[in-house]
């Protein structure tokens, strides 16, 4: 049987049918709650949430300029910094490691990824016990009386840690994946060629996983700034909002202090932030080898 | 009858728009009860509610666990703002007050009152006075409970203080604090966490209003009074001298450390709620001893402000469910039922008659901590300064001092400058939740 020649409009707008389940999904999950986002921006909210009134630019303005939201992206800036960097390059080392031909591989294998199986909340609170100034294990180890996380100094750091030992795991499994698929021609050529250890790793492993490394770091990025659990578990944004990174200060806005207003005004900063932040990364792709 | 009868309860389901339909017309009418209590206090509100279900065969009760205070308000919100999924009674922390009130959400339950006949003086003034907006009783207060002192006996002991005298101010708990930690007794001598209600507690205790308007009992408050009338400073000064004396801990915003740090004997005296006394029994390997909460010298005779959670009926449009709720409700003030309450979890009988138990006399002959408890409450005064503030920011004014006093134990601010950006961030937000709700 001989098909049919198709109506040329029908032609023309047939593929765009194929798309309308997804952009309908799209519009619904995304796309309206993003308008909704930026309309509510504007407006100043009743507890409900409701638009009480529109006050223009006014939340934007407050948040800018009244100190708290902007801390909170320094507050955030300094865990994503710190986390990205120690997860990797933990993860990383940890999967150069596992991979040397060594006894109980599989061992080391299953403990540095296990981090990945327990929830953040969950690792949080085993942490809260860990780190509390009287009763806690850490300053029994290293005979200090810290309070790691009721004194500004340090609170940070400790969120920071948690993360970071949740973080490995992910990273360790990418990392030991993409490692076992570097050519063992090439390490065999440079060691012919005399290269030591480091110098092995440096100029055959690094390139060789740059793609996965790209990956992560996009991933480890915006995990990051999106991350919660931690902080809402073990500080509550505090001492002295020096742990209130930027996700759960919208929180506290909207479902704490009920000003919906303001809580979007911060998340479409935020979005504007993530978007300049991911394509600075993709500026670094060039230098990523496939 | 029976037809009339599905009418009926059709009629009210529409009305509910989206309510799911769960009652039979031979059935128990169902109603659904949201509840913040998880372990013991938790277990102790499912095993009351089991037994008002077994009790008779109208109603039956589904309990759902919503997580923390925070956690349900936000889903409360949420739910009344889709309008789905509301529950029929609903437990609501002390200062989710003004946020119901102004929500329109809910059927004051003095409303109630009269057509049941039900006795209002049932409940204690004290406490029924905060729940009431202009003279309205609105929630039916269940979880009630105040700060007091609790003190390790063994400790006490250990460092030569009379373990049956705890003490009264903060002057003493500085100068047992001392006696504490010099003997070694234990490495700390005093600790609370860092939590606005004590804050608004010590007003309470040194006769001053939080908020204006009589702490916003006659009218709305719009704007805070602890900076003008000195009591802020007063209290940020001495909480200053406490935390610089070396012989408190701070445990943070987080209550639960403060708690740990106390269960494994490493604090001699800590300030918490009434609410963790049956867990502190439990948990605690030494004798716990209870005290009043602590006051200022010159001011012993303050009160204290009822904190905890209460119930409230929500309109959901079905009237066959709202009077469910309110026999519900009215179980729960009944003294055997609030005598359970109170030996399950260390929260107050809102209702006196069940002191007068035979089974509650024992179990505080058993436990004396629980008598100083009601005791305090009793001494209490009834007036402003106790009724505590009636404002609808107060869960974001308890955070802005969290900030605030952590900043003043470092020393980045001085407690005068805490109390002046504590005041004028809370009013500010007071200004934009007015200006939110007109």
């Amino acid at each position: 049987m001989q098909l049919k020649a198709k109506n040329p409009v029908f032609k023309a707008i047939e593929p765009y049918l194929y798309l309308v389940p997804a952009l309908v999904l799209f519009a619904l999950f995304v796309f309206w709650p993003f308008i909704k986002t930026i309309q509510l921006s504007f407006a100043l909210t009743d507890p409900l949430g409701r638009v009480a009134k529109y006050i223009g630019a006014k939340n934007y303005i407050d948040i800018l300029t009244n100190g708290a939201f902007v801390n909170s992206l320094i507050v955030t800036l300094k865990y994503a910094a710190g986390r990205v960097v120690f997860s990797i390059a933990l993860g990383f080392i940890l999967a150069i490691i596992s991979t040397e031909k060594i006894k109980g591989k599989g061992f080391f294998r299953t403990m540095y990824a296990l981090p990945m199986a327990i929830s953040a909340s969950a690792a949080a609170v085993i942490f809260m016990f860990v780190f509390h100034g009287s009763v806690g294990i850490l300053n029994k180890l290293l005979g200090t009386h810290i309070g790691w996380l009721t004194d500004q100094r340090y609170a940070l750091m400790a969120v920071t840690i948690v993360s970071v030992w949740i973080a490995i795991g992910m990273n360790f499994i990418y990392l030991t994946a993409a490692i076992q698929s570097v050519p063992v021609e090439l390490y065999e050529s440079v060691s012919l060629d005399g290269a030591n250890f480091f110098q092995k790793h440096r100029y055959v492993t690094i390139p060789g996983v740059s793609p996965t490394l790209f990956f992560l770091l996009i991933i480890n990025v915006i995990n990051s700034i999106q991350a919660y659990a931690e902080v809402k578990m073990m500080t509550s944004g505090g001492p002295a909002s020096s742990t209130n990174i930027v996700v759960y200060e919208i929180y506290q806005q909207a479902f704490i202090n009920s000003r919906f207003g303001v809580a979007c005004a911060e998340s479409v900063i935020l979005f504007i932030i993530l978007i300049i932040l991911t394509a600075l990364q993709f500026r670094l792709e060039k230098k990523v080898t496939y | 009858m029976k037809l009339k009868k599905w009418i009926g309860l059709m009629a009210g389901a529409v009305m509910a728009a989206g309510l799911v339909l769960t009652a039979h017309a031979d059935g128990p009418v169902e109603i659904t009860f949201w509840h913040a209590m998880g372990g013991v206090n938790g277990e102790t509100l499912e095993s009351i509610v089991k037994d008002f279900n077994e009790s008779q065969d109208e109603v039956h009760v589904n309990t759902e666990y919503q997580g923390t205070y925070d956690d349900t308000i936000t889903k409360l919100k949420a739910s009344i703002q889709s309008s789905t999924g509301f529950p029929d009674v609903c437990q609501m922390y002390d200062v989710g007050t003004k946020f119901m009130y102004d929500s329109g959400a809910a059927i004051p339950v003095e409303d109630m009152f009269e057509t049941t006949g039900y006795d209002k003086s049932t409940v204690m003034d004290v406490i029924s006075s905060y729940y009431s907006v202009e003279g309205k009783q609105y929630a039916m207060p269940f979880n009630v409970s105040t700060p007091m002192l609790y003190y390790n006996k063994d400790v006490f002991e250990a460092a030569g203080l009379d373990p049956e005298t705890p003490p009264k101010t903060y002057e003493e708990i500085l100068e047992f604090a001392k006696q504490i930690v010099d003997s070694g007794a234990a490495p700390v001598g005093y600790s609370q966490a860092i939590y606005g209600w004590f804050f608004e507690q010590q007003l309470a205790g040194l006769d001053l209003c939080y908020g204006n308007n009589d702490n916003g009992r006659t009218e709305p408050v719009t704007a805070v009074e602890f900076d003008s009338n000195g009591g802020g400073e007063k209290i940020f000064q001495m909480w200053l001298d406490m935390y610089k004396s070396g012989y408190f801990e701070n445990y943070g915003t987080t209550t639960a450390d403060t708690q740990t740090a106390f269960f494994a004997g490493q604090v001699g005296i800590i300030i918490e709620s009434t609410a963790i006394l049956k867990n502190a029994i439990n948990s605690s390997p030494f004798e716990v001893g209870t005290g009043y909460f602590p006051r200022f010298e010159g001011n012993e005779d303050g009160g204290v402000i009822i904190g905890g959670g209460s119930l409230w009926m929500m309109n959901t449009g079905d009237e066959a469910k709202e009077n469910a709720a309110w026999k519900f409700i009215e179980y729960t003030t009944q003294p055997e039922v609030q005598a359970k309450w109170n030996m399950g979890t260390g929260y107050f009988a809102i209702n006196e008659a069940a002191y007068d138990l035979d089974e509650m006399k024992a179990y505080v002959e058993e436990f004396p901590g629980f008598s100083v408890a009601i005791n305090q409450l009793k001494d209490s005064p009834v007036n402003t300064y106790t009724a505590g503030v009636l404002s609808g920011v107060q869960t974001e004014s308890r955070l802005i001092f969290n900030d605030l006093m952590a900043q003043v134990y470092d020393g980045k601010i001085t407690p005068a400058e805490g109390v002046e950006q504590l005041a004028s961030q809370v009013n500010s937000a007071i200004e934009n939740y007015n200006a939110s709700i007109e």
